[in-house]
C-alpha cells in the first residue's frame, strides 16, 4: 500500500456510504478499512448524510436554484411599517404634551407624562403616552398592531390601592370595553398583556381603573 | 435606524432566509402564491418583532420557522374565516418536533444548494439518481475519478457545513 494508493481510496469512501460504488471498488475499499482508521472515520463522518439528503427529493436539488421573489417587496412593506410606526408615534407624542399642558393649566393637577417608547423598548409597537393620576405610579404600555386586532402590553406600578384593578380600551365613538383585569401584587407591580379587536387607529385611549370604574388611574393614548 | 439601515437589514433577512422559508411553505401548500406570502408575512413579522429575538435561545433560522407555523395556521384560520377553504379542512398539525426539523431540513437544502454545480452535481447522480460511478461519469462525461473526488469533496463540505448550523454533532 502506497500514500498514492491511500489516497485513491480514501476518495471511495463517500461513494461507498451513498451506494454507489461498484463490487470491485466495494471490495478492494473494505480490505484497506480494515487497516486505515483515516477512512475508517471519513466513513463514520459521512456516515449520517444520507439520511439527511434524503429528506429533498430528486425535483428539490436538481436543476436551477429555486425562484424566490426579490427583496423588494419586502424592502418596501418594512418601510411602509416603519413610516406608519413614526408617524403614529410622533402623533402620541405631541398629543400628550397638548393634553399634559392643557390638564395642568386647567385643574393644577399634576400629570406625569412618559415620553414614550425606548429603543430597547422589550415588546414590539408603540409606546403610548401615559397619563398617571398619581405621582407614585409609573407604567409602561406599548400596543400592537396584529391581524386581528391590537394587542396591548401593560407594565404599571405603584398604582393607588384598590381591590381590583380594570384595563379598558375606549374607541373612537366612546365606547368602553373591558380587556384585563387584576387583583394587587405584593410588589405593586402588574404585567399583563390585553387584547382587543379593534385596530390600533380605532383606539382613542387605553385606561386603567378601580374595578367598578369609579375612578380613572392611568389613561394612555 | 436609518432608511439605508432598515433596507440592508431586510435584505439580510430575505436573502440569508427567504429561500428556506419559500422551500418548507412549498411543502405545506400547493399555491405557489401563497407560499410567497407565508414568506412575506413572516419576515415582516419577524422584522416587527426582531426585539425579541435572542440568539441565547436558538438560531435565527429557528426563530424564523416558528414564526412561520404561526403565520401558516393563522393564515388558514382566516381563510376559513372567509369561507376560502372547507370549515373542516384542518391544516396540518405542526408542532415544536416538526419545526426543529424543518430547521434542519432546511439547512441541508442550503448546503447542497451552497456545493458549486459541478459539486452538487456528482450527489445528485450518484444519491439522488441512484447511479454508480462509472453512470455518473457517463452521465456528466467526465472521468470517473472526477466524480469519485468531487464526491468525496462535496461530502466533507456537505459535513462541515451541517456541523457549522449544528444539524450534526
Amino acid at each position: 500500500m502506497t500514500p498514492a494508493d491511500h489516497d485513491r481510496l480514501r476518495e471511495l469512501t463517500a461513494a461507498h456510504v451513498l451506494g454507489a460504488l461498484d463490487a470491485a471498488d466495494r471490495a478492494e475499499l473494505e480490505v484497506h478499512l480494515e487497516v486505515c482508521e483515516t477512512c475508517r472515520q471519513d466513513v463514520v463522518d459521512f456516515a449520517p448524510l444520507p439520511a439527511l439528503l434524503a429528506r429533498l427529493d430528486l425535483a428539490e436539488v436538481a436543476g436551477d436554484s429555486p425562484a424566490v421573489s426579490d427583496a423588494g417587496g419586502l424592502v418596501d412593506a418594512v418601510r411602509a411599517d416603519v413610516a406608519r410606526i413614526e408617524r403614529s408615534r410622533r402623533w402620541w407624542q405631541r398629543s400628550a404634551v397638548a393634553v399634559a399642558v392643557a390638564a395642568a393649566v386647567a385643574v393644577g393637577a399634576v400629570l406625569f407624562v412618559d415620553d414614550g417608547g425606548t429603543p430597547d423598548d422589550p415588546w414590539p409597537g408603540v409606546a403610548m403616552a401615559v397619563e398617571v393620576a398619581s405621582s407614585e405610579t409609573t407604567a409602561h404600555i406599548v400596543a400592537d398592531e396584529r391581524d386581528w386586532g391590537t394587542y396591548v402590553h401593560v407594565t404599571a406600578e405603584d398604582l393607588p390601592a384598590r381591590d381590583l384593578y380594570a384595563v379598558w380600551t375606549v374607541d373612537r365613538s366612546g365606547r368602553w370595553a373591558p380587556v384585563g383585569s387584576w387583583a394587587p401584587t405584593p410588589d405593586g407591580r402588574a404585567e399583563l398583556g390585553c387584547s382587543t379587536a379593534l385596530a390600533l387607529a380605532e383606539i382613542d385611549r387605553v385606561v386603567i381603573t378601580s374595578a367598578d370604574r369609579d375612578d380613572e388611574l392611568l389613561v394612555a393614548r | 435606524m436609518t432608511v439605508p439601515d432598515v433596507d440592508a437589514a431586510v435584505r439580510h433577512l430575505h436573502a440569508a432566509h427567504a429561500p428556506a422559508l419559500h422551500a418548507w411553505a412549498r411543502h405545506r401548500t400547493t399555491d405557489a402564491r401563497e407560499a410567497e406570502e407565508i414568506v412575506q408575512e413572516t419576515l415582516i413579522r419577524a422584522w416587527r418583532r426582531r426585539d425579541q429575538y435572542d440568539p441565547a435561545r436558538g438560531s435565527e433560522r429557528a426563530w424564523l420557522f416558528g414564526i412561520a407555523r404561526n403565520v401558516a395556521i393563522d393564515r388558514h384560520r382566516r381563510a376559513r374565516h372567509l369561507r376560502t377553504v372547507p370549515a373542516d379542512a384542518a391544516p396540518d398539525p405542526i408542532d415544536d418536533t416538526d419545526v426543529g426539523r424543518a430547521v434542519e431540513t432546511s439547512h441541508v437544502r442550503d448546503a447542497l444548494w451552497a456545493l458549486s454545480d459541478a459539486h452538487r452535481a456528482v450527489v445528485v447522480e450518484t444519491y439522488y439518481r441512484g447511479r454508480t460511478i462509472a453512470e455518473a461519469a457517463v452521465a456528466l462525461q467526465i472521468p470517473e475519478g472526477t466524480v469519485k473526488s468531487r464526491l468525496h469533496h462535496a461530502m466533507r463540505t456537505l459535513r462541515r457545513e451541517l456541523e457549522r448550523h449544528e444539524v450534526l454533532p
